[in-house]
Parts: structure tokens; C-alpha cells; sequence
């Protein structure tokens, strides 16, 4: 058996797999803040339990998420931490970029530097663009900044040179120095852990490492020793941003890669459920309280970027947090969520979001004293949800509240209409979400309507089918596993490690040596990183053609030489931006190679849903659809059917902790593992659409 | 007929918007130009079928959002829309035909649906070098400044026109870096109309001209409902510039009648000889300091301009006449901060003290082994302060450029930069304090001279400020240790001499 924690911000998720039957056992925590591992350690009790096994059928590595890192930098919960720099650009950090993220506010804010300008150190020293040593390292400097450095009480040390991504040799001197004097302090060299030009966002980044990496090495302790207590004592794992699983050792040194953690064990759930399902091309569309969240994974593999922004100080606005360049799951967060609020705006426009009513009060149906009009409210209003069934009729809704919500904030727009406002919502919102997958799957070369949508959290079946018809997209899955995809992801998910490396080759100077030279360390680098022999490595590089500013990641082999390279990178290029210069100049910019660990992966075997009698049988409510205007619609609990079952909607179908819209013409069929497939009817309109159960 | 209710309006405005930003980030990842990928120099906008503006790209520019709709208009006039068809990109770098100046590319495509023009999409960039002089301020006429293209048909009907692409490349010092400049406007715009197209195609009932009607309504009732909060009135405020043969001043009047009001430059010094007249960057710098102060969350478009008046004197630095030299626009830049300066009284929580603007600009031009090489790298001066806010320190305002990165100047041109920090206490004092500006040091490691053009600004005219605010620092421009005699001039950079430069600080907001 073995067993996988998610720490989020309010629950702690447990899974326990029993991996010759393939039945699973879930557990939910709250999450305990004070000391993270007691919810951990709580959990897997319960799940043993529950299992009637003990910690001695756990024969595998406990493979864990957890949201601490990001928590510590959002926050501002991290060490105390001073930075090294090359004489002249102490202040790199504090300068930034020099734009602004909002052109028409003169009071923007921006993030505060994560290490205040007394805490910033030059040193004489200095590389030039090709790496060479164009002043050595003043010792009797650094000597003078370490002594400053243990007076300062610091807890954690970054060090970021100019042209480091070329040669590390200096940021190396400076940590042995550092090893010899103050041991206990941790360093972070940006040459390791981020050989990436553009000083700037290497500077943040290996700042933001540093930052978190007391406090991430005393979370991983805490667990370790939790796990350790229950007598569990294989190697504990951690999921990284990138979707791979690495040991703590690593984590220890490069909390960083762990920013993303809990999207990234979802992502690679999608993606496993996907490849289940014989799909190669899925858009994971999630929608919780605030926001919806978007991933393309292509072949059974989440796409990767390159960079992320932490800490935004407008959430939905980009440039206003801190780059990370760090391999990352590429996730699109939409600020539109079941919570988010409807209001017009100055201009008398119907906006959506990106304010939330979160859980308290909540959206106004909840009637905990909310009062204005949400996405949840509009889902309410036209009868797309429940109100006796919500969460499995955990919850029972206040219609009235969600109809009085539209009345008085937008009714005045709507003809005090609550349909016609609540409809509006529904408009805006799904027309946001399609148009921001439909920009983020153009800008990577994909046509979204070639794509599956497999729809998962509390609100993205109820708008699924509908954001999928405005893309154009034919097939929207929602899993029965959709519960559990991060933890499924958890124990899928292979150790691995992305390293790369900035070294500009022109293709016109590449000899035989060239893939060796940029490879070989990088390769070391790795399963160093990995703590093992690497079972497989794969190869891509950042292209460009000489001249132009951004790159393009273009998958490579080992073997490839410049002729390959520079169809590949051309190829992708006319795909992306749909044009294709006779232009042949093209040179490497970033050399990147992944290795794989040995991993067993598990297989899970999902077993047909027990056999429920069904008492929906002949229930039906009234719902509005912008093709038929409210019609009475068959209603469907999902768990209780039986495979094969197929409808023509209008219907719904009810989960547990969501429900599916089935759009007038889509036809809906439950698969063998109680995935529900909803074809989409994308000619339809008021005359196509039908009323009648197919089947049953 | 649509129902243009308040989610409809929503939608397709959202839609509009999502095509200007994805033709911009066509065009910053397939430009060559660095201070377009670098920087991002660059605007994207759609407008109507007639050149009005409907939106633009957020991160625009925004003196080219100003600038666009009237480089469009005159394109359609100069060829008749007759004589536009399917598969064309007009192209110029025409200052007279509204463009903002000679390295600045305006390239727009017509969409068209049932054999007329539904819309325009539009792309601006500077591009890496138009010959002359290109960038800098030295010329005296337009003439000496390089090569100018009058609108043309870049692409005639789908066919890339191969002579003007040909006569292009032979009058600039980076003919592939040009033309891949050229090809990245168009590759934005052909995006542009396939959106477009997909869009009308997708719905039956979407009329761009009924929707750009809407857009214009609302945003000119929200731009006048604000313009009615001011007090009737005149307002007027100054500002002292360099200049370039003497100092200049900035003389504006804003005369509020209920819900209109008028801008008027009257009192502004005369053009000058060289090329820091601005034409076209008053109207866009006008629009857009207005839109800061009146509607900041209203997005810009045709309607927001309806209310608002702009005269400028003729043969002003602001109007100058068509043969004057109009490269290094700078005085435009100030512009934001006048009129702030002109509503502190009835608007005090909105308008700013004047940024240590614009940013500064060093180009470097030689050749090595490879062959030539130009780049243009830009230094931000400090931000002005506001009510209830310090300035930011380097922060590009009111224009919008980036820094390029150290490592990325190091690797494209010979230079080694030896600092690059804040100038702490450069903001000037108030009770809130200007942002400081920053100084940078580099040094020529090139075997050969190099070919330096500056363009900078505040070295002898502070940044004022606003409400009993202090003056930011003035900025410096040194070469080995010693003033430069033309701080908007041109200089050859022998192996080893060094350049200083500090960019001035913004002014201070309320006594201290």
C-alpha cells in the first residue's frame, strides 16, 4: 500500500492506495497550522483505520503536496535573508523591469523587495557576457561581508552574479567561503539553481529560494518526524511545480521548485485520467470559490513553462508580483469562481468577479447573511443547481436570497428580471473563461476545439458544457475521480528533475561537441538533484531566431544535430505564430534536460460503481437555457446510474459535490468507470434541441 | 440587431480587447527590434471601418493609442477606400500621416466582410534603425532624420511588396533586423483578422460598427459625467524643459464648460531647430494624461475624446511646421505632468508631481565580425508623487518602457556596465517624496570607436513638484568625468572612455 498527503490552505487531503486491488481510502483534515504534520500524522491514522490495515502495510514512500512555500512568500513568513551581488547591483532587485503594470493608475503598488536595502551586499568581482573572469573575487570584501553578515542575525543567504549563467565559479567561491565561516547559514548560488539570463528574475528567484528555505527545511523535518512516529520510515517525496516528485534532500536545498505543489499533483491527476481514457489532448478545467484554473496537457503530459509570477499584487494582473523562472505546471488562473460577484460597473457594464464572496458570507443563496448577486447565485437562480441536493443535500439553498440578490444590485439593467440578470452572469462569465483558455491555447500553438475538456471542483460541470460550445470544443469529460485528482497525481507522479542552462549557440558555430558540452553537466546537475542513476533523460532547448528577444521551447533528441534543430524550432514557430520567416539565422538560447527516476508506477484500477438503487427517477425541475428559455429538464444523480446511460439534454446530472449541465441537443453518456461524457451539440440552437431521455 | 444589454456590451468589448492583446504578444516575441522585445515600444489597437479607436492593447504605449486612429484615417483618405481590398497592410513611418516619428512603423489591415471593410487592426513598433539619424536629436529637418515610407501597400492583396521591402533595406543600418521588425507588425495584424473574422462569421448578428457606436457611447458619458465634477473654469500651469539650442516651457489652459473642456498649448515655447519638436505625441500624450486624471478605469477609445479639444499653436514645439525634425519627441512626455499640474486644484487625490521623465536613451551603433549592430537602451527616471503615495524609484512614466537587462546589453553590444543603482535622496521632498532616479556606469570594451546618440531630459530643469512638494534631483551625463557638451547630441566612444549617467528623480507631492 502506499499512502499521499496535499496540505492546502484549509484542508489536508489523505489517500491511501492499495495497489493489487486498486481501491483507494480518502481522508480529510483540516489543515493544523501550528504544526502542519499533526494533520498528517491524524490522517493517515484515519485512513488506516478506515482501511483496517496499520502503518506496517505501507511499504512505499509517503508522497506529499504542500501549500507552505507558497504560504511563506505570499505571506512574507520567510527567513531573514541577505543578498550578494556584483559590485554596482545591489539594487537590481528594488529597480525591476522600470514598467507598469497599469498604465492609467498613478497610485499602483508594487511588491515590496523580499531583502530590504541593508540586507544587500556588493562584492568586486566580475564575469563578462561570455563567462570569462574579468575581475576576480575581492576575498578581503567578502571576508569583511560574511563578518557583517553574522552580526546581522541573518538565517539564509542568496547570491546572484552578473553572467553566472555562463560560469558559477564565483558564486561557488563566495558559498565556500560562507561553508567555512558560517556553516549553519544556507546558501543559495543562482548559477545552480537557476542558470537563466536576465538578472532581474534570476536575482528574485534565487532570493524567493532563500527566503523559504529555513522555514521549508523545518516543514519537511516536522513531517519526516511525524512520519517517523508512525513508523514509516521510506525516503519521504515531495511534488514539485513541474509535476515530477523529488526527494527531501533536494527540497531542502531548492524549496522553490515546490511553489507550486498542489496544482501540480492536480495537473498530473488530470493528465493520468486522461490517458485512462485514451484522450491525448485535455484542457483540465477547474472552477472552485474564486477562481478557475486551466491546464493543456498534451500525450499524457501537463505543459511545462518556464516562469511564474508569485505574490501578484493584483491577483489577475500580470507584472504586478514577482517572477520566478522555474519550471511550472503552465496554469491559467481566471479570476471567475462560484464566489465571484457581479456588479456593474461605471460604464454600466455587467463585470464578474474578480471580487469573491468567498466562503463567508458566501454567495447570497447560502444565506449566511450575503447579499450580493454571485456566479453560484446566477447557477441558482437558473435552476442549474439544487437547492434541496447541494453538496449531496449537505446544504439546502435560499432561492429567494439569489433571486433578491439580482433584483437589487442588477436589476435596473435587466428589466428587474432576475432570469435575464442571473442569465447575464452566466453570459459574461462563461464567455470570460472560454475567451481566456481560447487566448492561452492559441498563444502555445494549440487549437483548443481539437481538445477534451475534462471538467473538475465545485463549479466547473455546472459551466462546462457551456464554455465548451463558445470554444468550439465537441467533448467534455467530467471524471467520477474528480474528488480525488490531486492525490491521484501524488501517486502517479515519477520522481523527476528539469535543469537548463543559458548558453547562446548559433546554429552556424555548432560542432560535434556542442550537445555534449551543453548536455553533459546539465545531466550530472540532475541526478545529483534526483539522489539516484536517472532511468531516462529527455532534451528541449529555448529557441529563437538570432535577433529576437523570446524563445520557443522545442522538444529535441539526444542525437539531433543543427539540421534537426532547426526544423523543429521552425515548425513550431509557423504553428505558434502562423507565419514562418525565410529568415535561417537560429541559435539555442536555453538548454534543458529532464531525468527520470526509476518508478513503479501504480495502476488504478477503478471498479464499477456499487449498484444504487435509483430514487431520481422522474424528477425534473425547471431550468433556462439562452436556446429555450426556461424548460422543464429531467434530473439525474450521476453516481446511481448505470453505465451505458445516455441523455439528450436539457438535463443535469447531480454529483456529490457538483453538478453537470447537460446544454439543450449535447448528449450525455456514462462510461463503464462512471465518467460522464458529454458530446456538445455545436449546431445547436432552439430547434435542435430536444427533450427526450434516449435511454436508460 | 443585437441587444446590447449590460452583459452583452461586456462581452463583445472583452473580446475586442482579447484580440488587441493577442496581436501584441505576436508582435513583442516575433520583433528584433530590442527596445521593442526588450523594451516594449509597441501598441496594438482594432478600430472601425472609418479609423475610429475601439480598443487597444493594455500595455501599449501610450502615446501610440493616441496616435493610431489618425494615422488610419489619413491611410484611408490617402489611397480611398475604393481602392483598399482583402490581404492589404498599408504601412508608414510618416510623422505628417500622425505617426509619432521616423523609427516608429504603423502598419494596418482592413477586415473585411461581404466585401467591405468592418474594421481595422493596427500595430505600431519601433523598429531597430530607420537610417539618418534615426533616434537622435541633432538633425534639423525631417529630411536628415532617415528614411521615410508615405503609406504604402506593404502587402498588396496577399503579395509582399518586394520593391518597397528592397528600398527599405537598403537605406537602414540593420536590414534584417527591419524587415523582421516589418514582418512581425504584419504577423500581428493577420492575426488580428482572423480573430476579427471569427468573430463577425461566429455571429450573425454582431455588427463592429454598432458595437464601436456602444463602446463610444458609454465611455463618452462616463468621460463627461467626470469632466461635470470639475467647476467651470480655467485652469493653467507651466513647465520648464531643457530643450536643445535653449530652454522650453510648456504652457497649457484648460478651459472646463460643463461637460466638455478644451486643451490649449497656448503660451508654448516656439519649435526648435532640432529634433525634439513633438507633432502627433501632443495629441496621443493629451488623450492619455486626460484619461489618467478623468477616467482612469475607462478603457480608451473614440468616445473618450469627444469632449475634449486640443489646440495647439502652429510653429509651437508642440505643432511644429512639416519639414521640422521631430525624432526625439521628449517635450511630449511632459505633457501628463502639465495638465496635472493645471487640475491640482479642483482634482488634488488624482493628479501626480512631474516624473523625472522621459527616459533616458543611449544608442549604441558599430560593427563587429558579425556585422553591424544598433541597439537603443532606455533608463527611467523616478516617479512623481501623489496624494496618500511616495514615488516609485525608476519607474517609466508616463511612457512605458522596460529596461533591458544588463546581461542582455552586455550580449548584444560592447559595453561593460560597471553600476546600475538608485541615486538615494534623488526623489524630491514632501510630505510624500518623489521617486529617485537611478545611475548607471558603463564602459566601451570595443577595439573600434562606437557610434553613441543620447537623448535625456531634466539636466538643467528639475522635475517640479506639486502641492508644496520639492523638486527632484536633476539628472547627470558624464563621459570619462566631464559633462557632456550636448547631452542630446552624438558622440564617438573610444575604447575604454566611460559614460555616467544619472536620470533625474520625480518631484515630491505636499509641503514636507
Amino acid at each position: 500500500m502506499r499512502v499521499s498527503f496535499d496540505i492546502g490552505g484549509t484542508f489536508t487531503d489523505l489517500v491511501l492506495l492499495d495497489e493489487q486491488t486498486g481501491r483507494a481510502w480518502l481522508g480529510k483534515c483540516l489543515t493544523t497550522y501550528d504544526d502542519f504534520s499533526r494533520a498528517i500524522e491524524q490522517g493517515i491514522l484515519e485512513v488506516l483505520t478506515a482501511a483496517e490495515a496499520n502503518t506496517t502495510s505501507i511499504d512505499k514512500g509517503v508522497v506529499g503536496a504542500t501549500t507552505l512555500v507558497t504560504n511563506a512568500l505570499i505571506e512574507r513568513r520567510g527567513a531573514t535573508t541577505a543578498l550578494i551581488t556584483t559590485k554596482g547591483f545591489g539594487d537590481t532587485l528594488e529597480i525591476g523591469r522600470e514598467w507598469r503594470y497599469d498604465l492609467y493608475d498613478p497610485q499602483l503598488k508594487l511588491p515590496d523587495p523580499l531583502v530590504p536595502p541593508e540586507l544587500r551586499f556588493e562584492l568586486t568581482e566580475r564575469l563578462l557576457a561570455d563567462g570569462s573572469e574579468h575581475l576576480p573575487v575581492d576575498l578581503d570584501e567578502l571576508g569583511r561581508i560574511v563578518d557583517r553578515i553574522a552580526e546581522l542575525s541573518v538565517e539564509s543567504v542568496a547570491v546572484c552574479l552578473l553572467h553566472s549563467y555562463m560560469n558559477p565559479a564565483h558564486e561557488e567561491e563566495v558559498a565556500r567561503v560562507f561553508a567555512d565561516r558560517l556553516g549553519d547559514i544556507p546558501v543559495t548560488l543562482s548559477g545552480h539553481l537557476v542558470p537563466v539570463i536576465r538578472e532581474y528574475e534570476r536575482t528574485v528567484t534565487t532570493v524567493a529560494n532563500a527566503y523559504v528555505r529555513p522555514v521549508a527545511g523545518e516543514h519537511f523535518h516536522d513531517i519526516e518526524v511525524a512520519l517517523e512516529n508512525l513508523g514509516l520510515t521510506e525516503p519521504l517525496m515531495l511534488m514539485q511545480s513541474n509535476g515530477g516528485v523529488i526527494t527531501t534532500g533536494t527540497a531542502r536545498r531548492y524549496p522553490l521548485r515546490l511553489l507550486e505543489s498542489g496544482p501540480a499533483a492536480g495537473a498530473i491527476g488530470a493528465a493520468y485520467v486522461g490517458k485512462d481514457l485514451g484522450l491525448d489532448r485535455l484542457i483540465a478545467f477547474d472552477m472552485g470559490g474564486t477562481t478557475a484554473k486551466v491546464c493543456i496537457i498534451e500525450n499524457g503530459e501537463p505543459r511545462v513553462a518556464s516562469s511564474f509570477e508569485v505574490g501578484r499584487v493584483h491577483r489577475l494582473k500580470p507584472g504586478s508580483g514577482l517572477p520566478v523562472t522555474m519550471p511550472v505546471v503552465d496554469m491559467l488562473e481566471i479570476g471567475a469562481g462560484g464566489g465571484s460577484i457581479a456588479a456593474l460597473d461605471a460604464l454600466g457594464l455587467l463585470k464578474v468577479g474578480p471580487h469573491s464572496a468567498g466562503s463567508r458570507p458566501g454567495p447570497a443563496g447560502y444565506g449566511n447573511g450575503g447579499t450580493q448577486p454571485t456566479v453560484t447565485d446566477a447557477d441558482i437562480v437558473l435552476g442549474y443547481l439544487d437547492p434541496d441536493y447541494f453538496l449531496g443535500g449537505r446544504m439546502t439553498l435560499d432561492v429567494d436570497a439569489s433571486r433578491r440578490a439580482m433584483l437589487e444590485h442588477l436589476g435596473s439593467a435587466f428589466g428587474d428580471d432576475p432570469i435575464a440578470a442571473a442569465a447575464g452572469i452566466v453570459r459574461v462569465v462563461d464567455e470570460h473563461m472560454a475567451l481566456a483558455m481560447q487566448v492561452h491555447a492559441t498563444e502555445r500553438g494549440h487549437d483548443p476545439r481539437s481538445f477534451t475538456m475534462l471538467a473538475f471542483g465545485g463549479a466547473a460541470p455546472v459551466h462546462a458544457a457551456r464554455v465548451a460550445r463558445t470554444l468550439g470544443l465537441s467533448h467534455v469529460v467530467i471524471p467520477s475521480a474528480a474528488g480525488v485528482l490531486s492525490a491521484t497525481g501524488l501517486l502517479v507522479a515519477p520522481p523527476m528533475v528539469e535543469v537548463s542552462r543559458t548558453r547562446l549557440t548559433e546554429l552556424a558555430v555548432w560542432t560535434d561537441q556542442t550537445p555534449a558540452s551543453a548536455y553533459g553537466p546539465l545531466r550530472l546537475q540532475a541526478e545529483e538533484e534526483l539522489g539516484e542513476t536517472a532511468d531516462r533523460f529527455e532534451y528541449a532547448v529555448d529557441m529563437r531566431f538570432v535577433g529576437q528577444g523570446f524563445e520557443i521551447e522545442v522538444a529535441v533528441l539526444a542525437d539531433d544535430g543543427p539540421a534537426e534543430y532547426l526544423v523543429k524550432f521552425a515548425t513550431q514557430y509557423e504553428r505558434i505564430y502562423g507565419t514562418r520567416p525565410d529568415y535561417t539565422r537560429a541559435e539555442v538560447v536555453t538548454w534543458r534536460v529532464r531525468a527520470y527516476g526509476t518508478f513503479d508506477q501504480p495502476s488504478l484500477v477503478r471498479t464499477s460503481p456499487p449498484a444504487v438503487a435509483d430514487d431520481s427517477v422522474g424528477r425534473s425541475r425547471m431550468i433556462w437555457f439562452p436556446e429555450t428559455g426556461l424548460v422543464r429538464a429531467p434530473v439525474f444523480r450521476m453516481l446511481e446510474q448505470q453505465p451505458g446511460t445516455s441523455v439528450v439534454g436539457p438535463a443535469i446530472f447531480q454529483l456529490p459535490e457538483s453538478t453537470a449541465v447537460i446544454g439543450p441537443g449535447d448528449l450525455a453518456e456514462l462510461d463503464e468507470s462512471g465518467n460522464l461524457h458529454i458530446a456538445i451539440n455545436l449546431r445547436s440552437s432552439a430547434q435542435t434541441a430536444t427533450n427526450e431521455r434516449v435511454s436508460a | 440587431m443585437t441587444n446590447w444589454d449590460a452583459a452583452t456590451l461586456q462581452i463583445v468589448w472583452q473580446r475586442l480587447i482579447s484580440v488587441a492583446d493577442e496581436m501584441a504578444a505576436v508582435l513583442l516575441r516575433t520583433a528584433f527590434s530590442s527596445v521593442v522585445r526588450e523594451s516594449n515600444d509597441l501598441a496594438c489597437a482594432v478600430l472601425t471601418a472609418d479609423g475610429d479607436l475601439l480598443v487597444e492593447y493594455g500595455r501599449s504605449v501610450p502615446v501610440f493609442t493616441g496616435t493610431v486612429a489618425g494615422t488610419v484615417r489619413n491611410m484611408i483618405t490617402e489611397f480611398g477606400v475604393e481602392n483598399i481590398g482583402p490581404g492589404d497592410v498599408i504601412a508608414t513611418n510618416d510623422p505628417w500621416f500622425g505617426n509619432t516619428h521616423l523609427p516608429d512603423f504603423t502598419a494596418a489591415t482592413p477586415v473585411f466582410r461581404d466585401g467591405a471593410v468592418v474594421a481595422w487592426v493596427a500595430s505600431i513598433c519601433h523598429v531597430s534603425d530607420i537610417g539618418g539619424t534615426s533616434e537622435g536629436a541633432f538633425a534639423q529637418d525631417i529630411y536628415e532624420e532617415g528614411f521615410c515610407l508615405p503609406p504604402v501597400k506593404l502587402v498588396d492583396a496577399g503579395a509582399p511588396n518586394a520593391l518597397v521591402r528592397k528600398i527599405l533595406a537598403r537605406n537602414v543600418r540593420v536590414p534584417d533586423q527591419v524587415l523582421g521588425d516589418i514582418d512581425a507588425l504584419i504577423a500581428a495584424n493577420s492575426l488580428g483578422v482572423r480573430r476579427i473574422t471569427a468573430m463577425i462569421a461566429g455571429d450573425d448578428g454582431l455588427d463592429i460598427s454598432e458595437a464601436a457606436a456602444q463602446i463610444a457611447r458609454v465611455t463618452e458619458k462616463a468621460m463627461r459625467d467626470s469632466i461635470r465634477q470639475i467647476p467651470d473654469g480655467s485652469y493653467t500651469a507651466q513647465v520648464e524643459l531643457d530643450g536643445f539650442e535653449e530652454p522650453k516651457q510648456i504652457t497649457v489652459t484648460i478651459e472646463v464648460t460643463g461637460d466638455e473642456l478644451v486643451v490649449d498649448y497656448e503660451g508654448t515655447s516656439s519649435q526648435s531647430t532640432y529634433g525634439i519638436n513633438s507633432g502627433s505625441p501632443t495629441m496621443g500624450y493629451t488623450r492619455y494624461g486626460m484619461a489618467c486624471l478623468l477616467a482612469p478605469d475607462v478603457p480608451n477609445n473614440e468616445g473618450a475624446l469627444r469632449p475634449i479639444t486640443i489646440r495647439v499653436p502652429k510653429g509651437s514645439l508642440l505643432n511644429p511646421s512639416h519639414t521640422a525634425a521631430v525624432s526625439a519627441n521628449f517635450p511630449a512626455h511632459a505633457i501628463p505632468a502639465v495638465l496635472s499640474r493645471a487640475l491640482l486644484g479642483p482634482l488634488p487625490s488624482r493628479v501626480a508631481a512631474a516624473a523625472g521623465t522621459p527616459f533616458w536613451v543611449v544608442g549604441v551603433r558599430g560593427s563587429n565580425e558579425k556585422g553591424p549592430f544598433a541597439s537603443l537602451l532606455c533608463f527611467n527616471g523616478g516617479q512623481g508623487a501623489s496624494e496618500g503615495q511616495n514615488g516609485y524609484a525608476t519607474l517609466s512614466t508616463p511612457s512605458n518602457v522596460s529596461n533591458t537587462p544588463i546581461e542582455v546589453v552586455e550580449n548584444q553590444v560592447p559595453l561593460l556596465v560597471g553600476s546600475k543603482r538608485i541615486v538615494r535622496g534623488s526623489g524630491g521632498a514632501g510630505q510624500w517624496s518623489g521617486g529617485e532616479g537611478q545611475e548607471i556606469e558603463m564602459t566601451s570594451i570595443h577595439e573600434d570607436p562606437l557610434d553613441i546618440i543620447f537623448l535625456t531630459e531634466r539636466i538643467a530643469h528639475a522635475a517640479p513638484g506639486l502641492a508644496g512638494g520639492g523638486d527632484g534631483a536633476t539628472g547627470i551625463l558624464r563621459v570619462d568625468g566631464v559633462d557632456v557638451e550636448h547631452p542630446k547630441g552624438r558622440l564617438t566612444l573610444a575604447s575604454g572612455s566611460s559614460i555616467l549617467l544619472r536620470t533625474p528623480g520625480g518631484g515630491g507631492y505636499g509641503a514636507a
